[in-house]
């Protein structure tokens, strides 16, 4: 399912949440990577048919979001960061409700409850009340009824927050999965969770300041990651001078992931980029521009 | 889609309704209410059972669930956001239908709490009743709770809802109570703000709403219009969220709703205002008929059009004075037109000048005939509220004397509506089949003739009911039949005994009209000649302590009667005679009472005049009843109807004699016989 964005643009007063985003997403699995308060939640919910653009166009799969919500509603599932359920209800009942919401046929809707309940390994909790699940297994309840109605567009924002590491993995291949028939749109701040995306953007500020696939992403920090030795005396004034990726020790001694265009030390080695050390390449180098900008 | 569309309505409706009433709390307000309407009315409100639904027991479950509904509907309307599935939620490919699933789960949940109100007015009965109130009841507590719900929707919807909103639904809630009460003072038409319907409290089972005429379905409309606009709005609102757009059907159905709220308020407020100005005139004689003196009325009530009745009256008048009168005064309605007469007259609002044509002379009499026709509806304004005194329509008919619907000798210093007493005949032709009665006896079909008439009260409704039981005629309400026929069959025995110690009353029946109402009618509602009246509520028995003292005041009640038929004269603030004739009254009252409850058996009369109900009065008062006692163990009821006929014959010596002399003279009265 396509998905064009021309020039969204999102105000709450007078603070800009989007900033005339251009984004053309053709299907597969796309995540949406960007700090907090990027504007990551705001896109996703004008995805999903809660909140009007201040200006701009958006169509998915053809349908104007502006007025044609109701036709995009019928082709999405969306999980949003923070929700809810009836908690007196059990998690069957609550998902049968949701699939006559969804317009499920009668005679698919046990079947698919099912299917979901399986899919998100929920199925021995069936008979529980909403309320006396934990939070993992709420998270994975609102993964369910996003899959409820096999839809054509998955909008899922911050998915794996509260979910076990093995969980975790589990949704990231159900996800995998799931984008092979499905427009998947995921919104995180983990960058792990769209290793496995086909596409990728980033938003900083309201901006979008990257489009490509992961190994584009993680290409934006080739020649620019170095790992060094330091002894641990000698740490604090690294840390101060250089972009950390990330930190371990080694007998001894502080073994770190340095993001900088020059050799840090004599005798700092270059080393393969990962993904999130293109994304912090990415938007350290925005901030700079736009430091650059202001000044 | 409409298939798919009316499924989604329906779970929503299923889950919403199993979320209210699985909750802990919707039972225990179940318990509560339960025990509340148990406390307050069961045993203790004697009304039918339609009655308890018009009035105080269907006003207070009204009034309550209105406030219960504010609240329910607040908690629905916030669940969503409550439990933060409202995200969710609106992403699903729903429109209004699931909000009014959600509205209506609300809307049965609390038509629910009319269960025990409509219980209470069952055990009440009787059935029929309760099947004529019921769905009028249903329907004005179903747009009631209709339209707060949908009030609360609409304010909440979309709207942050944190606990102090409560709060404000309460302090709403409550401004609505009072706001109209203290208002309608000001301005009467306030009362339509009432949307609990907290205004009326009374509740006529002869001629049910006929008395508030129109006033109950402009309210009504006003409040359909009312709820047709808040649901427009609210399905303008959910699509302006959803959708983000006008919906035409909501601003179809909240013009309609405009259109109907303007015009059933506009209506009310017209049908009050014009009550208002319509109250009552006086119109003040500059001079009075002191002299005229009324012998005969004969009277023809034609219904063939109901809504302009026509009357023909014949009324024998005579000079009662010293002077010669060449001018009558009478009182008659000014919604009356006169249309003939056999003299000239004049109209001056509701006065009738007649000039004779020849002067009349002391003591001599003549025929006035009087052709007069009109709509009648007498309306008075209470908190508010239209009600009728007095009415002549399709449905029904209530003419007290308050309404000056005959013409009646016009005396300064006169009672209104009442007259010296006379010869009186009344015949309604054209009857559209209404039951009729009147406080004269009927001598035929839709005819009632009476000698020594001071007053004439006409009724006919649907719901009459005219039963003879033994020698009284019982006017009552279909649904009041059974405790008329009880409280008939006490006055019938007390009839029986009591009439042989009046045996110049010639006593030919007695007429017992219960009600439930007797706005307009003289004070002790006098008797007709050979017809002891009573005008009584179906609940008067309950309101008397002990069997015993209800029979003392049926005995009572009679007994004033037949004193007055006999000629005896009577205190007009206090019904009976005053002074030392009081006293004896009063004793011979308690002796009759006592002689109907011990069936005049003597050695039971003796034993039971010590009882402690004959004990509680003072000494006198048992003295005089021990020496009536003595003189009927003496001499029988001869001796009574004796000693009664001097009390009649000497009263004026009566009201001068000391208290302690009356024993004295009681014994003097049968022996000088």
């Amino acid at each position: 399912m396509e998905i064009v964005l021309e020039n969204l643009t999102k105000d709450y007063g007078n603070f800009r949440s989007l900033d005339k985003v251009n984004l053309k997403i053709c299907g597969g699995m796309f995540g949406l990577l960007g700090p907090n308060g990027a504007g990551k939640t705001t896109m996703m919910r004008i995805l999903a048919t809660l909140l009007l653009p201040t200006d701009g166009k958006v169509e998915i799969g053809g349908f104007d979001v502006l007025r044609e919500g109701a036709s995009i509603r019928k082709r999405l599932g969306y999980l949003p960061q923070d929700f809810g359920f009836y908690p007196n209800l059990k998690v069957f009942q609550m998902l049968e409700y949701i699939a006559i919401l969804k317009n499920i046929p009668p005679n698919q809707r046990r079947e698919q409850v099912d299917n979901v309940l399986e899919a998100v390994n929920l199925m021995g909790e069936a008979h529980r009340r909403v309320g006396a699940l934990s939070g993992g297994m709420r998270q994975r309840l609102g993964i369910a009824q996003a899959l409820l109605g096999n839809p054509d567009l998955l909008i899922i924002d911050e998915p794996t927050g509260g979910l076990d590491p093995e969980e975790r993995i589990r949704f990231r291949n159900l996800l995998a999965q799931l984008s092979k028939q499905t427009t998947v749109l995921l919104s995180t701040h983990i960058v792990a969770d769209v290793e496995f995306c086909t596409g990728l953007a980033v938003l900083d500020r309201g901006r979008l300041i990257f489009v490509g696939s992961p190994a584009d992403l993680a290409a934006r920090a080739h020649n620019l990651v170095w790992q060094v030795e330091v002894p641990i005396e000698q740490w604090s004034e690294v840390d101060r001078r250089y972009t950390v990726l990330a930190t371990q020790m080694v007998q001894g001694k502080v073994q770190a992931r340095l993001l900088t265009s020059n050799p840090p030390l004599a005798d700092a080695q270059p080393i393969v980029p990962r993904l999130e050390d293109g994304y912090v390449a990415v938007i350290q180098n925005n901030h700079t521009q736009r430091g650059v900008r202001h000044a | 889609m409409p298939n798919s569309i009316f499924h989604r309505l329906l779970a929503s409706f299923r889950i919403e309704l199993r979320l209210i009433l699985f909750n802990w709390v919707y039972p225990l307000l179940h318990l509560l209410w339960g025990i509340l309407f148990y406390q307050l009315f069961v045993g203790k409100d004697d009304r039918s059972a339609i009655a308890l639904l018009e009035t105080t027991v269907g006003r207070l479950a009204i009034g309550l669930i209105s406030l219960i509904g504010l609240f329910l509907a607040g908690i629905s309307a916030s669940r969503s956001k409550r439990v933060r599935f409202l995200e969710l939620e609106e992403t699903y490919p729903t429109g209004f239908e699931i909000i009014a699933g959600r509205w209506t789960a609300g809307f049965v949940a609390l038509l629910l709490f009319l269960t025990e109100p409509i219980l209470i007015a069952a055990k009440q009965g009787p059935l029929t009743s309760l099947l004529e109130g019921l769905p009028v009841f249903l329907f004005e507590a179903g747009l009631t709770v209709a339209f707060v719900t949908v009030l609360a929707w609409v304010v909440l919807f979309g709207q942050t809802f944190d606990r102090w909103a409560y709060m404000i639904l309460a302090a709403f809630w409550l401004s609505f109570l009072l706001g109209p009460s203290l208002l309608v003072t000001h301005f009467p038409p306030a009362s339509l703000l009432n949307f609990m319907r907290q205004g009326v409290s009374f509740y006529s089972d002869v001629w049910g709403r006929m008395v508030y005429g129109d006033q109950p379905i402009w309210f009504n409309l006003f409040y359909v219009g009312m709820l047709l606009f808040c649901l427009g709005l609210l399905i303008l609102a959910v699509y302006k969220r959803r959708f983000h757009h006008l919906s035409r059907p909501a601003v179809l159905l909240l013009l309609g709703g405009l259109i109907l709220a303007g015009w059933g308020g506009t209506r009310y407020i017209n049908t009050v205002l014009q009550a208002v100005d319509s109250q009552p005139q006086v119109d003040l004689l500059s001079s009075d008929s002191a002299d005229l003196g009324v012998e005969d009325y004969h009277l023809v009530l034609d219904l063939a059009d109901p809504s302009v009745p026509r009357f023909q009256v014949t009324v024998e008048v005579s000079n009662t004075g010293e002077q010669p009168l060449d001018q009558l005064i009478f009182r008659l309605n000014r919604s009356f037109s006169i249309t003939k007469s056999n003299f000239q007259t004049e109209r001056k609002g509701n006065l009738i000048f007649i000039n004779l044509s020849e002067r009349l002379l002391p003591g001599e009499s003549q025929f006035v005939i009087l052709s007069y026709e009109g709509p009648l509806r007498v309306e008075r304004v209470s908190r508010g509220v239209v009600e009728a005194t007095d009415f002549i329509d399709s449905r029904g008919i209530r003419l007290t004397p308050l309404a000056e619907w005959y013409p009646i000798p016009a005396l300064s210093n006169s009672a209104f509506g009442q007259h010296e007493p006379a010869h009186f005949s009344i015949q309604v032709v054209n009857n559209p089949g209404l039951p009729l009665a009147a406080n004269l006896p009927a001598i035929g079909e839709n005819v009632f003739e009476a000698d020594q008439v001071t007053w004439v009260f006409l009724v006919a409704s649907p719901r009459l009911k005219i039963e003879q039981i033994d020698k009284v005629i019982l006017i009552t309400a279909r649904s009041d039949l059974e405790k008329g026929r009880e409280l008939a069959d006490d006055y019938s025995r007390a009839l029986r005994s009591i009439t042989p110690f009046f045996p110049d009353a010639n006593v030919h029946g007695m007429i017992l009209m219960v009600l439930g109402e007797e706005s307009g009618l003289p004070d002790y509602t006098p008797p007709v000649s050979g017809y002891p009246l009573v005008v009584t509520q179906r609940y008067a028995k309950r309101s008397w302590s002990t069997p015993d003292t209800w029979q003392t005041f049926v005995t009572r009640t009679i007994t004033v009667d037949l004193w007055q038929m006999e000629g005896g004269k009577l205190d007009s603030r206090y019904n009976r005679p005053l002074t030392s004739l009081d006293q004896a009254f009063d004793a011979l009252v308690s002796f009759l009472s006592l002689y109907h409850r011990e069936n005049g058996n003597l050695d039971r009369m003796l034993a039971g005049m010590k009882s402690p109900e004959n004990l509680s009065g003072s000494a006198i008062i048992d003295e005089n009843l021990q020496i009536l006692v003595e003189i009927y163990r003496e001499g029988g009821q001869e001796a009574i109807v004796s000693v009664l006929q001097k009390m009649l014959l000497q009263s004026d010596e009566l009201q001068e004699l000391p208290y302690d002399a009356l024993p004295i003279w009681f014994r003097s009265a049968w022996t000088t016989l």
